[in-house]
């Protein structure tokens, strides 16, 4: 919840200024709760109305955890690692 | 020491009271863990109670930005359960379609970390309470 208004700041700035595919890595977090994942959610709402992908690169086991239980696995792109994340 | 509706245990139950701010909502999660160790929960566990008690934190407040946070963990080997309360004069958003997703993602985590969870009564201050039993436990 703390960082979420930061993050939702960060993203849509990166939505506005660039025109390509939005990568978030989230492999430095160590905790995300339902404010981080609203905040996730409404940044690929954004990136679909622009037909753009918003792809989230997830390491930490707790981490994936929580989009597992809450159904979101099926509403992002998830990669392991950042590298592929860039490539796709 | 404890007020009403606080289930009797053997260990001491722990209060906290938290102004709501964004980053307060970290001394709960810290609490539970502390209280959650002291009775035999494992590591994983721990994890999930960290982000259940954030969870319940977040579904009281509701969007709410002055006042308090009441809270108070009771621990008996193999259980927890943990009554938040709201202390102040906001409001809670239960309007928009924002804060309803938000809700609902909250209840979503808790019904896959939680044995038991729900909105409560404390002291006449709206809350709610969650209960969480150690795996292989018979509480």
């Amino acid at each position: 919840m703390a960082t979420a208004p930061a993050l939702s700041e960060h993203l849509d700035e990166v939505i506005d200024r660039n025109r390509g595919h939005v990568v978030v890595d989230l492999t430095p977090v160590t905790f995300i709760d339902s404010t981080g994942l609203g905040v996730l959610i409404s940044a690929k709402h954004r990136c679909d109305e622009a037909g753009r992908e918003l792809r989230v690169v997830i390491s930490q086991p707790n981490i994936r955890k929580v989009f597992e239980i809450t159904g979101l696995t099926d509403h992002f792109t998830l990669y392991d690692a950042l590298d592929p994340a860039l490539r796709a | 020491m404890v007020g009403s509706g606080v289930r009797p245990t053997v260990h001491p139950a722990v209060e906290i009271a938290l102004s709501v701010k964004e980053d307060l909502l970290v001394l709960a999660r810290l609490t539970v863990s502390t209280v959650a160790s002291r009775v035999g929960f494992d590591v994983e566990e721990i994890d999930d109670l960290r982000l259940a008690v954030d969870e319940l934190c977040l579904l009281v407040l509701r969007g709410r930005r002055t006042g308090r946070l009441l809270l108070t963990f009771a621990s008996d080997p193999g259980r927890i359960d943990v009554w938040c309360s709201y202390d102040g004069a906001d409001e809670p958003d239960l309007q928009t379609n924002a804060a309803a997703g938000l809700a609902e993602l909250s209840g979503r985590i808790l019904d896959a970390l939680v044995d038991e969870h729900g909105p409560s009564t404390r002291d006449g201050l709206p809350g709610a309470h969650l209960c969480k039993r150690r795996v292989g436990s018979d509480g």
